[in-house]
């Protein structure tokens, strides 16, 4: 199954890694055995990825002298610099950890040592060293290089491209009569089709190549990062590649998708607590040999198809459908789950299908309306029968408007491409 | 927190000001408090500032206020049981061109006969406290070590708790909508029911011409909207607070190890509060911030906000008894520094309400200068 083949040399703390290069830093370390990549701001906790979509912030490293890089998003290449943060002495081992045994039920330095006077000073110089996360940048300094960004006019501009906004945009495009861009923050198109195990790479690129027949642009590496409302009458702010980019358009259609989220137990931040989509990234897209025991939380269509995909690939699976989780085992990375009724259960790595929450943010900062669901993850977004949100031109597709799936999601965005091709008609 | 009906004080605005008026009404007695806020505590400029304290200024009035303000800001933990984390790590004021050097020596001359040491530096000297300056554009600095930093959110829990547990009813979600003097004191209608209050405090920050004007009140205080970021957490390297003069530029290193910068730019102040977001901002704060420090133009912005400033015509502060409605309280316009006032200012406004003497900074703060024409300006307002 597996074709990956070290080919680049990175130092990680000084010491030689082989990996593969143009696999994700936070990829090919944990192939190569390393488990922790970050430590919890206060109580340096280990952490290592959850995610891999770039959205849960506990795979920060020191890259090549830039502190705080999400390690899941950035590219292994020959030579590189990659370092721990906020452990000391190093990596695994940090003795700062002592203050997660120290406060076992936390602490909370705003109300300690307020008095006497000395203790207090004393409180204030030490919370002063240990906060902060990574050093100051090494490279800095090229005023040059502060772009000034450039202005963009096009008629459809799509955010995300995954399923839903893949297939609006197509939709769209489809008669030739407007121009459609799409911007998605990963390297590459596909969104939650490149998790899916049903669906894959493959699938991500046959969808993305039916766009660009009809003359979609698709931009990737480009985040849509804000929109301001007061600038030049409204404006998408995007960080495309490194350079910004401001972008009005006749319609907006936000297909944001979903975060993932994690369940609720004792030591749910366990370096070897994925989220299911992350496992299903390293065994779909990653092609990383899965060695050892699985065990999948959920009920999700989602976590059958995984449970379904790693069995038939030989991966030994413990599907814990429904049951209850009370505290994950193991030190520095996770070695088995106690669920309510007393049952053990070995394991290497946890898939935590919990039902994602819609990245949602970015289309209600363009005025959409959301609403909260309690077993949805999160606030979705309001649309209408055609995908339109309560603010003129502005439309949202898939995930975004509450957790749906893949197939589901490019369905969603098939019809509101469509409605959006009429409202421009 | 159900709305009481009668109350001797009606604190309008859950700010620091209200809040800090509140605690200290009642712990000198004055018990039957009510402080109304529109939205959530601190919805407004104390929970939107960058947190700086600082006794270069250029009046007295303001060089001695803040330097007991600082000296309470040292007691707060111990007082109100929650750590403020005030960091001394000094303000360090940067002049681009000679004729800043005047205005500087200037007013470090009077702040030094207040007994702050603050001192002219060079270029050099600055690079030496701060070695990731760009000082090459730069004529002088001003330097005094004592000025700091906060971090504002614990002085709200402080305030508003120690209040609380002496009795204040502090009341959120609830705003003033109408005021109607009786002669005897004032029937408040608030969007949850009305309150009868002896007396009303007026400390709704840039909102506070729109509550004046209930009572038939012009004040000449104006919203204007401030900018400010926050970056990724480093570990601490800055010291001090560091602005410049021309631009008004600022930034200084949070105790979370974020740096919080802002900027002044351009706006239409029409009278209404604006807390939108501009990239317009952005752009320009990223620029003149990598013009000083060089070394920052690879750390990544997490977020941005804005607040509103509170101008008074000569960016000095409304205090005191409303002339034309007795019983009606101001405590109202100051501009972009009133956080750090609020200490020293609520301490002695408070003990007022409560019966003590007329605190000595009502003079000079007094509403009725603008009409006398005796204003104080204030030089040192940044943004
Ligand atoms: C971006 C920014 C940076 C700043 N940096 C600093 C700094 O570094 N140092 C410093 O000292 N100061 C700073 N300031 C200024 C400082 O924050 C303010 O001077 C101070 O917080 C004012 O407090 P306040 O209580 O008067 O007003 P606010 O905090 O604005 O409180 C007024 C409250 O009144 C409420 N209100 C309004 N109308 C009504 C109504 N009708 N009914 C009920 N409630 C109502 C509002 O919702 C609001 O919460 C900064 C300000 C901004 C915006
Ligand atoms: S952000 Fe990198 S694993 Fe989540």
């Amino acid at each position: 199954m597996s074709d990956r083949v070290p080919d680049c040399t990175v130092f990680l703390d000084g010491s030689a890694v082989r990996a593969v290069a143009g696999e994700p830093v936070a990829v090919g370390l944990w192939a190569a055995g390393v488990r922790v990549l970050s430590r919890s701001v206060k109580y340096h906790r280990p952490r290592a990825a959850f995610c891999l979509a770039g959205h849960c912030g506990a795979c920060l490293m020191r890259i090549d002298g830039q502190p705080n890089v999400k390690a899941c998003q950035t590219a292994l290449r020959e030579g590189q610099r990659i370092e721990h943060q906020n452990s000391w002495p190093a990596g695994e081992h940090d003795l700062l950890g002592a203050a997660d045994a120290v406060f076992p039920r936390g602490m909370d330095h705003h109300t300690m040592f307020t008095s006497p006077r000395a203790a207090n000073a004393l409180l204030r110089k030490m919370v002063h060293r240990l906060g902060g996360l990574g050093r100051l940048p090494e490279r800095g300094g090229e005023l040059a290089a502060l772009p000034s960004g450039r202005r963009r006019k096009v008629d459809v501009a799509v955010i995300g491209a995954g399923p839903a906004g893949l297939a609006a945009a197509l939709t769209c495009a489809q008669d030739g009569k407007r121009s459609v861009v799409v911007y998605d923050e990963q390297d590459r198109p596909g969104g939650s089709l490149l998790s899916h195990p049903r669906f894959g790479i493959a699938a991500a690129d046959a969808l993305a190549a039916e766009a660009r027949a009809v003359g979609v642009e698709l931009r990737c590496h480009a985040a849509a990062i804000a929109w301001y409302p007061e600038d030049d009458g409204g404006l998408l702010a995007i960080d495309d590649g490194g350079v910004l980019t401001k972008l009005t358009a006749r319609r907006y259609i936000y297909a944001t998708g979903s975060y993932d989220v994690n369940a609720l137990f004792e030591n749910n931040d366990r370096p070897g607590i994925w989220a299911a989509r992350a496992v299903g990234l390293l065994a779909t897209r990653y092609r990383v040999k899965l060695a050892g025991r699985t065990a999948i939380l959920g009920d999700g269509a989602y976590a059958h198809a995984l449970a379904e995909a790693l069995a038939s690939a030989g991966s030994n699976v413990e599907h814990l459908a429904s049951e209850r989780v009370l505290r994950a085992r193991g030190r520095l990375w996770v070695s088995g789950l106690d669920l309510e009724g007393g049952r053990r259960v070995r394991c290497d790595r946890v898939a935590v299908a919990a039902v994602p929450a819609p990245a949602s943010e970015l289309a209600r900062q363009h005025g959409a309306a959301v609403e909260l669901r309690a077993k949805g993850g999160g606030f979705a977004c309001l649309v209408d029968g055609r995908g339109a949100t309560r603010v003129d031109q502005v439309y949202a597709c898939g995930d975004v408007c509450g957790f749906v799936g893949v197939e589901a999601a490019r369905a969603h965005g098939h019809s509101v491409g469509r409605a959006v091709a009429e409202s421009l008609a | 927190m159900s709305l009481p009906r009668e109350t001797d004080v009606l604190i309008v605005g859950g700010g620091v000001m209200g809040l800090g008026i509140a605690y200290h009404l009642a712990k000198n007695g004055v018990r039957d408090v009510v402080v109304l806020e529109r939205s959530y505590l601190n919805y407004g400029a104390s929970g939107r500032n960058g947190g700086g304290v600082r006794m270069q200024w250029s009046t007295e009035t303001n060089i001695r206020l803040m330097q007991e303000s600082i000296e309470l800001c040292k007691r707060f933990a111990g007082e109100l049981k929650i750590n403020i984390w005030l960091r001394q790590g000094g303000y360090l004021f940067l002049a681009r061109a000679e004729a800043e050097r005047a205005r500087m020596e200037r007013n470090i001359a009077l702040q030094n006969r207040c007994g702050v040491p603050t001192r002219l530096i060079s270029p050099a000297e600055a690079k030496r406290i701060v070695p990731e300056l760009e000082v090459s554009e730069l004529v002088c600095a001003a330097h005094n070590p004592r000025d700091g930093i906060v971090f504002p959110w614990p002085f709200l829990w402080g305030y508003a708790n120690q209040a609380a547990a002496r009795g204040v009813a502090i009341c959120p979600f609830t705003s003033v909508e109408r005021i109607v003097p009786t002669g005897a004191g004032f029937r408040v209608q608030t969007s949850r029911g009305e309150v009868r209050a002896q007396r009303i405090v007026n400390a709704a920050g840039a909102w506070s011409p729109e509550v004046a004007k209930l009572v038939g009140i012009e004040l000449p205080n104006r919203p204007h909207r401030h900018e400010i970021l926050s970056t990724e957490p480093l570990k601490p390297f800055l010291k001090p607070m560091v602005s410049l003069l021309s631009s008004g530029l600022y930034f200084s290193q949070s105790m979370r190890g974020e740096i919080v910068t802002g900027i002044s730019v351009e706006d239409h102040d029409d009278g209404h509060v604006k807390m939108g977001s501009r990239l317009q901002f952005l752009t320009k704060v990223a620029r003149e911030l990598v013009r000083v420090m060089p070394r920052l133009s690879q750390v990544k912005v997490l977020r941005q906000w804005a607040g509103p400033y509170d101008v008074s015509p000569d960016g000095n502060p409304i205090v005191g008894e409303a002339p034309s409605v007795p019983g009606f309280y101001l405590c109202c316009g100051f501009v972009g520094h009133g956080f750090m006032m609020a200490p020293v200012v609520t301490k002695y406004y408070g003990e007022f309400l409560a019966g003590s003497a007329r605190p000595a900074f009502f003079d000079p703060w007094r509403p009725t200068r603008f009409a006398e024409g005796t204003l104080v300006k204030e030089e040192m307002i940044l943004g």
